[in-house]
């Protein structure tokens, strides 16, 4: 499989916190570390930080790879930044879901300048004016995903209601609390999880 | 009614699941075969190369830029003054024909054989050039 050619749409800031100001080399790792720790990455680390990707990406029209290789890129622009307080693997965590996040705000933003036929220069405004309701698509998808994980597990019972438990809010703990569960159970539900998707879509990824 | 964004909350929770078994799981018990972890390995090992060249290459030519930069910040003087001697002597030549541009103190302490380095020739000529005063000032175009 060929590597994504682009990472287009992923152009929100840090959510304006996260760039190198004033006491930037206190908070962050120089980019020196991170080229070293990425040219580091064992396989099996590559493997973990892709899964990651994967399932991040679940819910959006990206790929993981897609969503691996912005956050790779974006972390060596110096766009993105590894905080000394977290390992690579937690910064990758973080850089992913909120790479997401600024896409789908991104896809929000095209799909109204469309509807309302409005140019690049009304973006300013319509960012104050538009409040946090999701568009159409991202709910759509939200809806789609979840009635395959109710179908994928329709003969799997207990595993179906770990994750609508979850699906509701309740915490891991509260989870396996309400079910009697180990944490070994716990998990063995989730990679079940995890399982069911791969084998219905005939990849690892979330395309 | 409900809120149409539980949907996507009740999938985070799930996904906010997922992540936090696939971190705290040690590698042999991943949901995943191995001939899909060598794939994703090839994959995310090529992405990583591929960054990174692209990193070297934007970093070299921020480098070339910057003492591109550099060099066009110095070429006045640079372009204007080759060595130490023919500075002398093209400041000498600016004081002597020109001294009614100057500053009354430099051309007296000039005259007095106040002996002056190159460094601050080179200094003085840069002053010069950047105020105008060379241009059409003798050899030095």
């Amino acid at each position: 499989m060929s590597t994504p050619e682009s990472s287009e749409g992923f152009d929100e800031p840090d959510d304006g916190k996260l760039g190198p100001c004033s006491g930037a080399e206190d908070k962050y790792r120089s980019d020196d570390e991170l080229r070293a720790a990425l040219a580091n990455l064992s396989p099996r680390e590559i493997v973990r930080l892709v899964g990651l990707g994967r399932i991040r990406a679940i819910g959006s029209e990206l790929t993981g790879e897609e969503l691996f290789q912005t956050a790779v890129e974006r972390l060596l622009e110096g766009r993105r930044h590894w905080r000394k307080d977290e390992d690579l693997v937690q910064c990758f965590r973080r850089t992913m879901t909120s790479l997401v996040k600024d896409w789908w705000r991104r896809q929000e933003r095209v799909s109204i300048r469309a509807e309302f036929k409005l140019g690049e220069a009304d973006t300013h405004a319509m960012n104050v004016a538009k409040d946090d309701t999701p568009c159409a698509d991202r709910i759509i998808i939200a809806r789609q995903e979840l009635e395959e994980i109710k179908g994928l597990l329709k003969d799997d019972k207990n595993t179906l209601e770990v994750a609508m438990l979850l699906a509701e809010g309740e915490a891991p703990a509260e989870v396996r609390d309400a079910y009697g569960l180990t944490q070994t159970q716990y998990e063995s539900a989730l990679k079940r999880i995890v399982r069911a998707r791969k084998k219905a879509r005939g990849t690892g990824g979330n395309q | 009614m409900t809120d149409p964004r539980d949907d996507i909350h009740r999938l985070q929770s799930i996904l906010d699941a997922l992540e936090e078994m696939w971190l705290r799981l040690p590698d042999a018990e991943l949901p995943i075969a191995p001939a899909e972890a060598a794939q994703d390995a090839k994959i995310g090992a090529d992405i990583i190369q591929a960054a990174l060249r692209k990193d070297g290459q934007r970093r070299m030519e921020a480098t070339r830029r910057a003492m591109e930069a550099a060099r066009a910040g110095r070429a006045p003087t640079g372009k204007l003054l080759g060595d130490p001697i023919t500075r002398r002597r093209l400041l000498e030549a600016i004081i002597a024909n020109d001294n009614g541009k100057l500053p009354e103190r430099l051309t007296v302490a000039f005259r007095d054989g106040k002996e002056l380095t190159d460094a601050e020739v080179e200094s003085i000529l840069a002053a010069l050039d950047k105020l105008g005063l060379l241009k059409g000032s003798g050899d030095h175009k």
